[in-house]
């Protein structure tokens, strides 16, 4: 055994918060695999980080704070009020490709990955998140039939955390592409769908949001969110699991 | 097709800051633990990254508008803990933390209810709750927490691991710390 208990234990709460590269998650787990006291610690740790995420009495962001919020920001002088994402939508499309000029730095060379993320963005700057509302995955996944050369898998990850919202269809690269929706707390994630080979970026951060690209089945697979990395790889990791 | 500053700003504010709104309010309840105060620091620390926001640079915009929150509430807490003439403390050492090395057996077997998981939360000191809230609920990394908390992130890593320490004994043993 290459490395002791001692310093396996210090690496576990670093393992349990995915703070490790692959090598060190490689010691931890062939360590705890014939070390029954430190796998009782990391189950510990595991179940304790589960249960406080699970349980957490996390608040959904009142209308009415958020209302004040944008009254006191970006809400432009009306006589009647709008919903905030009413006039951003119509600059958007311009919007979007004007801010990436206008700030430097932000400026993401991946051409692919800012279309990914700007879809992202619209969905949820527009209300258009879903065009077939539901947590369904059999009422989902046959709506994409007809209107897409391929089918999606859409698994069922409420149990995970992540529960199904519905999904629409997309454009990416002028080809009609699935879009996915599923939350994490009141976050969205997007996963968009194609069956388009020729893109080959793993994983992108464009201003805060989150990109992860899998293959499975013979499709293309792009998770896109601004919940954390490892809750994403975490969904990824969901995604096919349960997507067989 | 020229956009005013003022569509940009906008338009910027609601690409990288409007998406935490939500995360910055639970961060501040779980601060302040008090409903309208939070919802006054929401407010405030949005219309401050509304006012700075130019200064993003692509950086991480989560971890840069938590911090504001942060921010604020903790100008919240030093007015209160003033009004009580009190001095705000984040000093580890002061704090009773129950450091029993929890029992992973009693903790596989014990029953947490979503109510005691949330009691035992609450009962951390602020400095814990802290980071165990931007690490389990906002999902930041120890990186971003130490930028949230302005401290280093050894300090984020054994305040971690003493907040889980202190909720693990709370919920498996029951035995309250002082
Ligand atoms: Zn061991």
């Amino acid at each position: 055994m290459s490395v002791t208990c001692t310093e396996v234990l210090k690496l576990i709460p670093l393992y349990v918060d995915g703070e490790l590269d692959a090598l060190r998650i490689d010691e931890v787990e062939r360590h705890v695999s014939d070390c029954p006291e430190c796998l009782g610690q990391l189950e510990m740790l595991q179940r304790l980080s589960q249960a406080v995420r699970a349980q957490y009495d996390y608040q959904p962001l009142p209308d009415s704070v958020l209302a004040r919020i944008e009254a006191a920001t970006v809400r432009p002088l009306r006589a009647h009020p709008v919903r905030w994402f009413v006039p951003f939508a119509a600059g958007l499309a311009i919007g979007a490709a004007a801010i990436w000029m206008v700030v430097p730095g932000l400026v993401r060379k991946d051409r692919f990955a800012q279309q990914l993320v700007s879809s992202h963005v619209r969905s949820l700057m527009l209300n258009n998140l879903v065009d077939v509302p539901s947590s369904d995955r059999h009422t989902v996944k046959p709506w994409f039939q007809g209107k897409l050369s391929f089918s999606p898998t859409v698994p069922d990850l409420a149990k995970q955390g992540f529960p199904l919202l519905g999904g629409r269809l997309e454009y990416l690269e002028e080809r009609p592409a699935a879009a996915l929706v599923y939350r994490r707390n009141r976050h969205i994630i997007n996963v968009f769908v194609t069956d388009n080979p020729v893109f080959g970026l793993s994983e992108v951060d464009s201003a805060g949001f989150h990109v992860r690209h899998f293959r499975f089945q013979g499709l293309e697979y792009w998770a896109v969110s601004e919940v954390s990395e490892p809750d994403l790889k975490e969904f990824e990791e969901a995604f096919v699991a349960s997507g067989a | 097709m020229a956009l005013s500053l003022k569509a940009v700003q906008d338009a910027k504010f609601k690409r990288v800051v409007m998406p935490y709104v939500e995360y910055g309010f639970n961060l501040a309840l779980s601060l302040l633990q008090n409903r309208s105060d939070a919802e006054d620091a929401i407010q405030e620390a949005s219309v401050k990254a509304y006012q700075s926001v130019w200064q993003l640079r692509g950086e991480d915009s989560r971890a840069w508008f938590l911090r504001i929150v942060r921010n604020e509430c903790m100008n919240i807490l030093r007015t209160r803990s003033q009004a009580r003439g009190k001095e705000l403390s984040f000093d580890d050492e002061i704090e009773v933390v129950d450091q029993r090395t929890p029992n992973p057996v009693e903790v596989a077997e014990g029953n947490w209810t979503r109510a005691a998981m949330n009691e035992a939360i609450g009962k951390l000191s602020i400095g814990l709750r802290e980071v165990l809230v931007l690490r389990e609920i906002e999902g930041l990394s120890y990186q971003q927490i130490a930028e949230v908390t302005g401290t280093p992130i050894g300090t984020v890593m054994s305040r971690l691991s003493r907040a889980r320490t202190a909720l693990l004994n709370q919920l498996s043993g029951g035995e309250t710390c002082p």
